[in-house]
């Protein structure tokens, strides 16, 4: 998947999308050198009078001055180059660079524009397909990653572990990091994507996990968000009767901005629910979940008064998807 | 400058118990040289530190003295520094005469400089060697009629060896390769701190006078502190000092009392390493600690090296042989510096393990949550991992141990693209497992944990999961106590190798101790 969506006049490009296909964890959602070189070639690639860079979820993360380069680069190219969608750390950055504080900027026969993403309809353009597209093709990328940890029990049913539940198709994330590990990397990308537009940096964020993966997945995420905000994480070896109070040792602070869960695949929320009784005692309340999918049930519902933030619901992976509480009788 | 050095120590050789390295010799030294000249043509210096016989009465001297002519020979060795151990004179008033005929038999060169309680040898320009005999023979107030007894140096001998140093190697950058038996720090901390029947036997404590009084008049440019005796499981590597290579026994010993309670003593099992030695770089370029696993203090037939060669693995240890690497010293400092300034280590909690239990419980998730330490561990890990494994990463699979482990693991396997699987360390189930009993068959493992403190849970997988070897072992913590006495790791790659968790055999506690989870304050 080349993360991009075209037509004879423009070509709409998703960074992230190139991020990823660069492979190279630490520089996922990062805007460096190396994304500029490949930014280089898709214009040298596709020859449309105007190009689109969608900035959404990059970040600035290099001691060089990558724009400058950038624009010294596309200087003679005769083209439109538009960045959209720029995070706002990003947009001060070209300002920067370009020393220049107006939107277009032109390079002797190039012009470039930039745009944060309130600023949608500067663009002048007409990018609702491209994005529309590009929205697509990432939902359609994420989809597909997650259907290759599901197992299917279409003909028998199945019963899961965690919670009292029975369904058709049961999800294992291992999967995705034994058999392709990069496709992980994508879905910690996407996560962190909803974490960025939801919590604010600079404040002090405590991520809990309760789980094997759940706590990979959170180590991964303070990995990728460190730069941006101040986040501490916590694991409990195992959730359930037999966990000690005093194993939730969490006084490193007085307190947090956020205190937010972290877990795998969230179908019933029994873990959820015996983490908030441990951290009342405490006295520290969760504000925030954050899953790689979660039932459809929880969509846009508040689930023990919480929003549960996931890239994908399980019926967007598979929309015959059930969970009962009952075994199902199959026919 | 460039050097090449064998270190063999503590081979307590025993006519009585022996009987396999005297009839198997050959065996022996063919398997030793070949591992060393699978890498090096040649050794230049070959370092003794002790403890050649295992009775002062020298019996089998003679044996031990036909080995080490052999490997002088066989490896091309120049010239071999030689000092004393405890259990080579003893102190019923013998002469030393069993030590020095055996010295008399080696390749030993008269050094430039020698004086009653040390030697001094200068190998080139700004290269010096210099061997501290730590024992003499003399009444000891522990009654072990078979070995010798450490005297202190007297103020006298100091201010003495002060001197040399002002006269002989003021001027310039000094290389400086020092051979004592005994090593030279041990915890405060520990249990067998205040032990008089240990500290008098097993600690030389005028180390840190001579490492002072080094420090303090010579810029030393590269400094290599050689010593055997690995009873003393929780001496660790100096901080201040540029390199220290400690050279240990095994894990495997035989079980000896200390307090009330029974520790597993490391020593009195022969080991190895080979040293490529770049003084101009200011770096071990090369170091190969040859794992001597041995069982015959845990067998009838008492066996110095098993035939199979199972048992003489070489074990490269990634951060040393990048020693150079100001990144990882800088880790491993920050690591120790975190958990001790952050009080995330506390010597009366312990974890329990099916056989051993380890004093000791360092808290993970603090460390993990210090400022960028993880991120900091994970390059330079993954920048290791890079020059070791040049050819890249295929047939290769992560396996992640407990929660962190597996996080280490994951990060490895989304940098490197390495398939990766996560394991729980506890309740290893074989049925689980039988499936990727199969995924892994072929495969080059690589392991990663966040505390190995004892390595039965390495044990344990093996068994498991049916392997005889893991290609490389990362570990945020590894317990020095068993850093060179892992088996069937070929390389390992550790954030911190500081801090000691001593480990306790289960069956000798009192169960209310084993049950008790966090009360240990009774130890």
């Amino acid at each position: 998947m080349e993360f991009l969506s075209k037509n004879k006049e423009v070509v709409y490009i998703s960074v992230l999308g190139i991020n990823f296909s660069l492979g190279k964890f630490e520089k996922l959602g990062v805007f460096d050198d190396e994304t500029t070189d490949t930014l280089i070639k898709y214009l040298e690639k596709y020859n449309t009078e105007k190009i689109i860079f969608d900035c959404s979820s990059v970040v600035y993360k290099d001691d060089q001055k990558v724009f400058e380069r950038f624009f010294n680069l596309v200087k003679y190219k005769d083209r439109e180059i538009i960045f959209f969608n720029l995070e706002p750390e990003l947009f001060e950055r070209i300002k920067l660079d370009l020393k220049n504080s107006v939107f277009n900027y032109y390079v002797n026969t190039s012009q470039v524009q930039y745009f944060q993403s309130t600023e949608i309809t500067s663009v002048g353009v007409n990018i609702e397909d491209g994005f529309g597209q590009i929205s697509k093709d990432l939902k359609n990328n994420d989809i597909e990653i997650l259907k290759r940890c599901a197992k299917d029990y279409n003909k028998t049913s199945y019963q899961l572990k965690s919670t009292s539940f029975w369904t058709n198709y049961f999800f294992d994330i291992s999967t995705l990091f034994s058999e392709s590990p990069r496709n992980i990397l994508w879905i910690i990308a996407r996560l962190c994507n909803r974490f960025r537009n939801i919590i604010r940096q600079d404040k002090s964020v405590l991520l809990i996990s309760t789980s094997l993966y759940g706590t990979i997945i959170s180590t991964l995420m303070k990995e990728v968000l460190n730069d941006s905000y101040k986040i501490e994480t916590i694991c409990f070896n195992r959730l359930g009767p037999d966990i000690l109070i005093n194993e939730v040792n969490i006084h490193r602070k007085d307190s947090y901005d956020y205190v937010i869960h972290v877990s795998d695949i969230i179908i019933g929320g029994t873990e959820l629910k015996i983490l908030k009784a441990l951290l009342s005692l405490r006295k520290l309340s969760i504000t925030h979940v954050f899953v790689i999918g979660m039932r459809e049930a929880f969509k846009d519902n508040y689930f023990d008064s919480l929003i549960i933030n996931s890239v994908l619901t399980t019926n967007e992976i598979y929309e015959d998807i059930y969970y009962t509480i009952t075994k199902p009788e199959l026919s | 400058m460039i050097h090449n050095i064998l270190h063999i120590s503590d081979i307590h050789f025993s006519s009585d118990d022996d009987s396999y390295l005297r009839d198997n010799q050959d065996d022996f030294l063919f398997e030793l040289v070949n591992e060393i000249k699978s890498v090096e043509s040649s050794v230049d210096y070959l370092f003794l530190t002790g403890d050649y016989v295992e009775r002062s009465t020298w019996d089998g001297g003679s044996v031990v003295s036909a080995l080490i002519n052999k490997l002088e020979a066989a490896l091309e060795i120049k010239q071999t520094f030689c000092v004393n151990g405890n259990h080579d004179l003893n102190n019923e008033g013998f002469s030393a005469e069993g030590y020095h005929m055996f010295r008399s038999t080696l390749k030993v060169i008269k050094p430039t400089f020698e004086t009653d309680f040390f030697r001094a040898t200068l190998l080139s320009e700004n290269h010096w060697v210099f061997e501290f005999d730590c024992f003499s023979n003399g009444k000891r107030e522990v009654n072990l009629k078979h070995e010798g007894v450490y005297k202190p140096l007297k103020d006298s001998q100091l201010k003495f060896f002060e001197s040399f140093l002002i006269d002989y190697l003021l001027d310039s950058k000094q290389n400086i390769y020092l051979l004592s038996h005994l090593p030279v720090q041990v915890n405060p901390n520990s249990p067998l701190f205040d032990d008089l029947q240990w500290n008098d036997r097993h600690i030389w404590k005028d180390g840190h006078n001579i490492l002072e009084l080094i420090t303090k008049h010579i810029n030393v440019n590269l400094l290599l502190w050689f010593a055997g005796d690995g009873h003393v499981v929780e001496s660790y590597k100096v901080p201040d000092l540029p390199y220290f290579y400690f050279l240990t026994g095994r894990f495997n010993g035989p079980i000896e009392k200390y307090g009330q309670y029974r520790e597993r003593e490391t020593a009195k099992e022969a080991s190895c390493q080979f040293l490529r030695v770049d003084s101009v770089k200011s770096k071990v370029v090369r170091s190969i600690q040859f794992s001597t696993f041995q069982e015959r203090y845990e067998q009838e037939s008492f066996k110095w090296y098993s035939k199979s060669t199972d048992f003489i693995n070489s074990t490269k240890f990634l951060n040393k042989f990048f020693s150079g690497s100001s990144k990882q010293e800088f880790i491993n400092r920050e690591i120790t510096k975190s958990i001790g300034e952050n009080k995330l280590y506390e010597l009366v909690k312990a974890t329990t393990k099916q056989k051993n239990i380890s004093i000791g419980w360092i808290d993970i998730n603090g460390l993990i949550n210090q400022d960028n330490i993880l991120k900091q561990f994970l390059e330079c890990t993954s920048e290791l991992l890079d020059m070791e494994y040049v050819d890249g990463y295929e047939d290769m699979i992560i396996l992640g141990l407990g929660y962190w482990g597996s996080s280490i693991a994951s990060f490895i396997s989304l940098n490197k693209n390495i398939p990766m699987f996560s394991l729980k360390v506890r309740g290893c189930n074989l049925n689980e497992y039988s499936s990727l009993r199969k995924v892994i068959e072929n495969k080059n493992i690589i392991i990663a944990s966040d505390v190995v403190s004892s390595g039965e849970t390495l044990d344990e997988l093996r068994e498991v999961l049916n392997i005889r070897d893991f290609s490389c072992l990362i570990s945020v913590i590894l317990n020095p106590l068993i850093s060179d006495g892992l088996r069937g790791v070929d390389r390992i790659i550790y954030g911190s190798n500081q801090i000691a968790l001593p480990i306790l055999e289960r069956e000798y506690l009192p169960d209310s101790i084993i049950n008790s989870k966090y009360d240990f304050d009774k130890i």
